[in-house]
């Protein structure tokens, strides 16, 4: 294959194996100067492989790596680095007990002659890069401290630092939300004016829409196609990942008005009013609120994981203790955290092992795991959720992210029986088009069955789409109830940001675009461009 | 409503600054806190604890400790650990004690073999670690075998005679204070330049902190791991060679006890043992308390076989503490 006119980084017929499993087959991809190109496709389709090797971080088993013009090879991430190839990747890439400065410095300390570092010199060349994305962080302060969105700024900062000529964003969007993703993306715009070529990895194709000048399409290690984006439908884009056109999703019954849980004056946080609220049996109530309005403490107070302050659950109309998270399982809320490496997954396990871990007292008889009952159970999580590599024996460190979120979900999901109550934060973060919809479908379905769904998210249009009532948080309380006729974004969003006050004084003339009947068959949450 | 987020965007930087700091060296300053109470303590109990001369002499007898901690340090905080450090010290302050034999002139030469050493020893550590893979704890427990079998091969009854100039070392003085503390002073303030200034150091926290994100920030892991074990082994000879200034004589047991101790020292100086936490001067805190832990129990003419126990349960303690911080951080 030849090269395009003078491109920044290019792989050529790049392969590589995991064992036994193929990650990348003979695939190429370019990235030119002031584009920004998209790397698109589904959970293990390979994106972050492609982009370990193009960072130096993995060797490919056979291919050709180029960076402006010359071949490279041995590539290690410092050497990526003095050649321009920066990269923001989607498992933040900092040390926790290091400050801002000292991560953003790493391996590129200055010194002087003692060796002695130049600490002032490195303050003053951190300051920069973070004002150049405008980015308030105090470079002192530990970078464990900091939230996801400081985080990914500091990571963004530190790549334009070392003078990067490419620059990789690995989804942004799985982990920002909101303003900090707006910022994200000036950012990246405002370098594709600065004649840096973007490789951006998203699963969310309006971004792929709005930002992306071309876009690659990869599927089980094969490069579908690269095209550019203008001429390109997201339906088009849609079947080129996944290789299938995605169905409608069942229809749902209404909710009954049966009470399965009952929040009574829960205290969140000191200094904030407690919270109150109904969740009735095939009910979803959509939780919105910016990051740190308390959404996961919510989440977690209800699971047991985190207590709230003072307050009472009710389930059925009986008071629940909800001390620990045993309490929470044995009350029938399931609760999925956000943090899936951190709380959800017993990352060096199998996925069988994972799977089958909530559900031992059903696979087990007199004491003794049913290894063959756990294996099915298994392989429905992975044939439904489309788990890839589709390997019961995997251990869970080696699935990609997004694989990883599957089988958090799944291993609570086809629990038998299936839980009355259900917590989901962030369920479809980091999940590709496939998966989502799956979720969606598994999520019609718990409600079909019965159950109440409690679903955090920071997409307003999967809110939108999937609650049947969308409760509004803001600085640990509710700012708003809104019905079915009342769901837009910018109520949503006016009242994440405002709180309850501002709202009242707000005019209400923002009920034009929420037609219930068709946020229903939205499938798929995806505007179009 | 918003007055809490205000407030924390309008918190001066300096005062941010000030609350990482506390933060950061909580442990320290704990360390510290509970080494100025034993000290308390002991001033108020016991005449002979609060003496002069008795200061010295526990400072002295700490010497040794103080350095093999810093050297543990270093492998530590990268994420390690080297339970060879008291085996490099036995075979190297054998070696030293067998080449002076008594004559100043060989000084030179003993200084070097045990550097050699410590390089030897170092470097196989680290390539086990990082090459062959072999955890840190397997791979160093092997080398302490290795070594303290060569030791008691060559000879089961102590060797050598350290040269006069050398064991003067631990007696006289430079400004009516022993050389020995003096060497070791310098030496620990060059140790926490190296930990808390320079690239390298930033490194050995970055690798103990995460490995994988170090790399992919572009440390060498692999190499700055490699020099964690060197430079640890090489202070750990030397702290065995130093060994005879107080000795003369070199035993195949020199260095028996600094295993247990430095792993102590630096476990209560509130060094991480998953590696990536922890300062030099907690370390430092450690070694002081353990030492003046023990000479409190011989002031007080506390019964040796209590001794360990109430030490077991002073660790155990105060690791307890370091964790109850932790959880409610």
């Amino acid at each position: 294959m030849e090269d395009l006119e003078g491109a920044l980084i290019a792989a050529h017929g790049v392969h590589k194996h995991f064992g036994g499993v193929r990650a990348l087959d003979n695939v190429s991809l370019e990235v030119l100067p002031a584009e920004i190109h998209a790397l698109v496709g589904e959970n293990g389709a390979g994106k972050s492989t492609l982009v370990k090797i193009m960072t130096g971080a993995l060797s490919p088993d056979a291919g050709v790596l180029r960076i402006l013009g010359k071949d490279v090879s041995d590539l290690t991430p410092e050497k990526a680095r003095d050649r321009g190839i920066g990269a923001v990747y989607q498992e933040p890439s900092l040390v926790p007990g290091l400050t801002v400065l000292e991560n953003m410095s790493l391996a590129r300390e200055v010194h002087n002659r003692l060796g002695m570092l130049a600490r002032k010199a490195m303050r003053n060349r951190a300051q920069e890069a973070l004002d150049t994305v405008g980015a308030s962080v105090p470079l002192g302060k530990d970078v464990s401290h900091l939230s996801v969105a400081e985080r990914q700024m500091v990571e963004i900062a530190r790549a334009l630092m070392y003078r990067a000529r490419v620059l990789i964003f690995d989804e942004p969007s799985a982990i920002l939300s909101g303003d900090a993703l707006e910022r994200v993306f000036t950012v990246i715009q405002e370098l594709r004016q600065g004649g840096l070529g973007i490789l951006y990895i998203s699963h969310r194709l309006t971004e792929i829409f709005r930002l992306a000048d071309r876009a690659t399409v990869l599927k089980d290690g094969r490069v579908v196609t690269t095209r550019p984006v203008e001429g390109l439908t997201t339906d088009e884009l849609i079947r080129l990942m996944v290789g299938r056109d995605i169905g409608d999703r069942a229809a749902r019954k209404r909710p009954s008005d049966r009470v399965v849980l009952e929040a009574q004056r829960l205290l969140l946080r000191p200094g904030s009013d407690p919270v109150s609220f109904e969740l009735r049996a095939g009910e979803v109530l959509g939780v919105a609120g910016l990051v740190g309005s308390s959404r996961s403490r919510l989440a977690n107070a209800l699971g047991g994981v985190r207590p709230a302050r003072s307050g009472v659950v009710l389930r059925n109309g009986k008071q629940v203790r909800l001390k620990r998270p045993r309490d929470g399982v044995r009350a029938g809320i399931v609760v999925i955290p956000e943090d899936r490496k951190g709380t959800g997954l017993i990352l060096a396990q199998t996925v069988r092992g994972n799977v089958g871990l909530a559900s031992l007292r059903e696979l087990s008889r007199w004491g003794v795991v049913s290894r063959s009952q756990e294996t099915q159970l298994a392989q429905e999580v992975i044939h439904r959720f489309r788990v890839r590599p589709p390997a019961p024996d995997a251990p869970v460190r080696t699935l990609s992210g997004g694989n990883q979120q599957k089988v958090v979900l799944g291993k609570w999901l086809v629990r038998k029986p299936t839980p009355e109550v259900a917590v989901l934060d962030e369920p479809t973060r980091g999940v590709d088009v496939g998966a989502k919809f799956e979720i969606y479908s598994l999520i019609d379905e718990l409600v079909n069955e019965g159950a109440g769904v409690l679903l955090i998210s920071s997409e307003l249009s999967e809110v939108i789409a999937m609650s049947d009532r969308i409760m509004v948080m803001s600085d640990g309380q509710i700012a708003g109830m809104l019905e079915p006729h009342e769901f837009s974004e910018e109520r949503i969003l006016r009242l994440a940001v405002l709180g309850r006050a501002h709202e009242e004084r707000a005019p209400s003339d923002d009920s034009a675009d929420s037609d219930p009947s068709s946020r229903r068959s939205a499938g798929v949450v995806i505007r179009r461009p | 409503m918003n007055a809490r987020s205000e407030e924390a965007r309008i918190t001066p930087p300096r005062v941010v600054w000030r609350r990482e700091w506390v933060h950061r060296n909580s442990r320290s300053l704990i360390v510290w806190g509970l080494f100025a109470v034993l000290l308390a303590i002991g001033s108020s109990l016991s005449g002979t604890f609060r003496s002069h001369a008795e200061l010295v002499v526990t400072l002295q007898g700490a010497t040794f400790i103080a350095m093999a901690s810093a050297a543990q340090f270093f492998v530590v905080v990268s994420g390690g650990i080297d339970l060879s450090v008291g085996a490099v010290a036995t075979v190297s302050g054998m070696a030293a004690a067998v080449i002076m034999n008594g004559h100043n002139s060989e000084i030179p030469l003993a200084l070097l073999v045990t550097v050699g050493i410590g390089v030897v020893v170092g470097l196989v550590n680290g390539l086990m670690v990082n090459y062959l893979r072999i955890a840190p704890f397997v791979a160093t427990f092997g080398m302490f075998y290795i070594l303290q079998g060569a030791g008691f091969t060559y000879s089961v009854n102590p060797v050598g005679l350290a040269a006069p100039s050398f064991y003067n070392l631990y007696t006289a003085t430079w400004a009516g204070i022993p050389l020995i503390l003096v060497i070791v002073a310098v030496f620990w303030v060059l140790a926490w330049y190296v930990a808390r200034l320079t690239a390298f150091g930033r490194h050995l926290y970055a690798l103990g902190g995460d490995r994988d994100a170090a790399r992919l920030a572009g440390v060498r892991t692999v190499r700055v791991s490699i020099l964690a074990y060197v430079a640890c082994s090489v202070i750990a000879a030397m702290a065995g060679t130093l060994e005879l200034t107080q000795t003369s004589v070199a035993a195949p047991d020199l260095g028996m006890t600094l295993l247990l101790a430095t792993v102590t020292a630096v476990v209560i100086g509130g060094v991480s043992l998953f590696g990536g936490e922890g300062s030099l001067v907690g370390v430092l805190g450690g070694v002081l308390v353990l030492a003046f832990l023990a000479e409190l129990f011989n002031a007080l003419q506390i019964n040796a076989l209590y001794q360990q126990l109430i030490q077991g349960l002073f660790i155990v303690g105060v690791l307890g503490i370091y964790r109850g911080r932790r959880r409610r951080a």
